[in-house]
C-alpha cells in the first residue's frame, strides 16, 4: 500500500526550482517554522490535501518534457516515508530529484538521510532571516547549502542569479513563484 | 342543344397544398400558379380555377359529371397537406431560432474569448514592463494554454 503525502502545492512545470524544467511538491506541515520564512501557509499539519505517492507517480507518468521533481514545503522530511517513497518511485522513472530541507545532515535521522542519498541535489539548513539573500540561486538564506549529491548535474550549474516565474494562466490570472520583491509582487494585487 | 354547366369547387387556398394533394390522388400536374391548375387525370385534362379561396371547375353536369368523382376525395388530403406543411414550417422555424440563438451564443464565446485574451496580453505587458525595469531577463514559454514567464537578474 502506498503511503500518503500531505501537499500544501504543486506546480506541474517550473524552471527555478533546480536544474530544468521540475514539477515541483510544497509539502504541507514544518514544525521548524523558521522565523522570516515565506511559506507559512505550509506550516499546519492540518492543511492542503492528501494524495497517495502512487496517484503522484501515476500523474507524473502523463506530464510532458520535466527532467524531474522538486520538494519543498513545507517540510518534505517530516514526511520522510511518504517523501522517499516518491523519491525511490521518481528514480525508477528516470526522473531526477531535488530535495528542500530545513534540516541539517547532522538532525536526519535513517530515512531522511536515504531520501537525502537518493536524491541528486539537495539544500539544507533553517531559513535564518538576518542572512536572507535573494541573489541566491535555490536558496534563500546565505546560511543554506547546496548539495551535488549524484554525478546527474555539475556544479556549474549553480550561477548565483534572482529567479522569479510568473505563470499566466488561461483565465487571466497570474500567479508568481520564487522570490519576487515586492515591485513584482505587487502585480498581483487588485 | 344547350348544355349545362355547372361548376364544382373544392376550398383550396394554399397553392402548394393543392398541388401536393392533387399529385397525390394521382394527377398529373400540367401547370400551376397562384389562379390556376392544369391536371391530367384519369385520361382527361382539367383546369381548375381560383376563386375566392375555392379551386373549381366547371363542367358539362350531362357529359362530364362521373369524371370528376376525384374531386370528393381531394379534399381530407389536401387537409393532411396543409397539416404537413404546418408542422414543416414550425420546424423550420424552429431551426431558424435555433440557429439565431447558436449564432448569438457563438457571437458572445468570441467576444469572451477576445477579452480572454486581451486581458491575458494586457497581464503579460505588465510584468515584461515591470521585470524589464528592475533588470530581469525574461524568458516565456507557453504550455498547455498556460503562458510561463522566468523572470532571471543575475547580480
Amino acid at each position: 500500500m502506498s503511503n500518503t503525502l500531505r501537499l500544501g502545492h504543486r506546480l506541474d512545470h517550473s524552471e527555478i526550482y533546480g536544474p530544468g524544467l521540475r514539477s515541483v511538491f510544497w509539502t504541507q506541515g514544518c514544525t521548524l517554522a523558521c522565523k522570516g520564512c515565506w511559506n507559512t501557509q505550509y506550516w499546519s499539519s492540518r492543511g492542503g490535501s492528501e494524495i497517495e505517492v502512487s496517484q503522484i507517480l501515476a500523474e507524473l507518468d502523463e506530464l510532458e518534457g520535466i527532467e524531474g521533481i522538486t520538494l519543498l514545503g513545507g517540510e518534505p522530511l517530516q514526511q520522510s516515508e511518504a517523501s522517499l517513497e516518491l523519491i525511490r518511485g521518481c528514480k525508477e522513472r528516470g526522473l531526477s530529484v531535488f530535495l528542500y530541507t530545513g534540516y541539517e545532515p547532522s538532525e536526519f535521522d535513517e530515512t531522511m538521510q536515504t531520501c537525502f542519498d537518493l536524491s541528486d541535489i539537495a539544500v539544507t539548513g533553517r531559513f535564518i532571516q538576518e542572512l536572507r539573500d535573494t541573489t541566491l540561486r535555490w536558496r534563500g538564506s546565505r546560511n543554506q547549502q547546496v548539495h551535488f549529491i549524484s554525478d546527474a548535474y555539475e556544479e556549474s550549474v549553480l550561477q548565483e542569479q534572482t529567479e522569479v516565474e510568473c505563470h499566466i494562466l488561461p483565465n487571466g490570472e497570474i500567479r508568481m513563484v520564487g522570490y519576487a520583491e515586492p515591485e513584482l509582487s505587487n502585480l498581483l494585487e487588485v | 342543344m344547350s348544355g349545362v354547366w355547372t361548376e364544382k369547387s373544392v376550398p383550396m387556398t394554399d397553392n402548394e397544398c393543392a398541388v401536393e394533394a392533387l399529385e397525390e390522388i394521382g394527377a398529373t400536374i400540367l401547370a400551376s400558379n397562384q389562379n390556376q391548375i392544369r391536371i391530367r387525370i384519369n385520361g382527361q385534362e382539367w383546369a381548375m380555377q381560383r376563386n375566392h379561396g375555392r379551386y373549381s371547375i366547371r363542367f358539362n353536369r350531362r357529359t362530364q359529371a362521373n369524371s370528376l368523382n376525384w374531386m370528393n376525395s381531394i379534399g381530407p388530403v389536401y387537409e393532411e397537406a396543409v397539416q404537413r406543411k404546418l408542422r414543416r414550417l414550425r420546424t423550420e422555424e424552429e431551426t431558424a431560432q435555433l440557429e439565431s440563438e447558436r449564432a448569438e451564443i457563438q457571437a458572445q464565446r468570441e467576444a469572451f474569448e477576445n477579452q480572454r485574451q486581451e486581458l491575458i496580453e494586457q497581464r503579460k505587458q505588465e510584468i515584461l514592463e515591470k521585470a524589464k525595469t528592475l533588470g530581469y531577463r525574461v524568458k516565456q514559454t507557453e504550455q498547455n494554454g498556460q503562458i510561463r514567464m522566468v523572470l532571471v537578474r543575475t547580480a
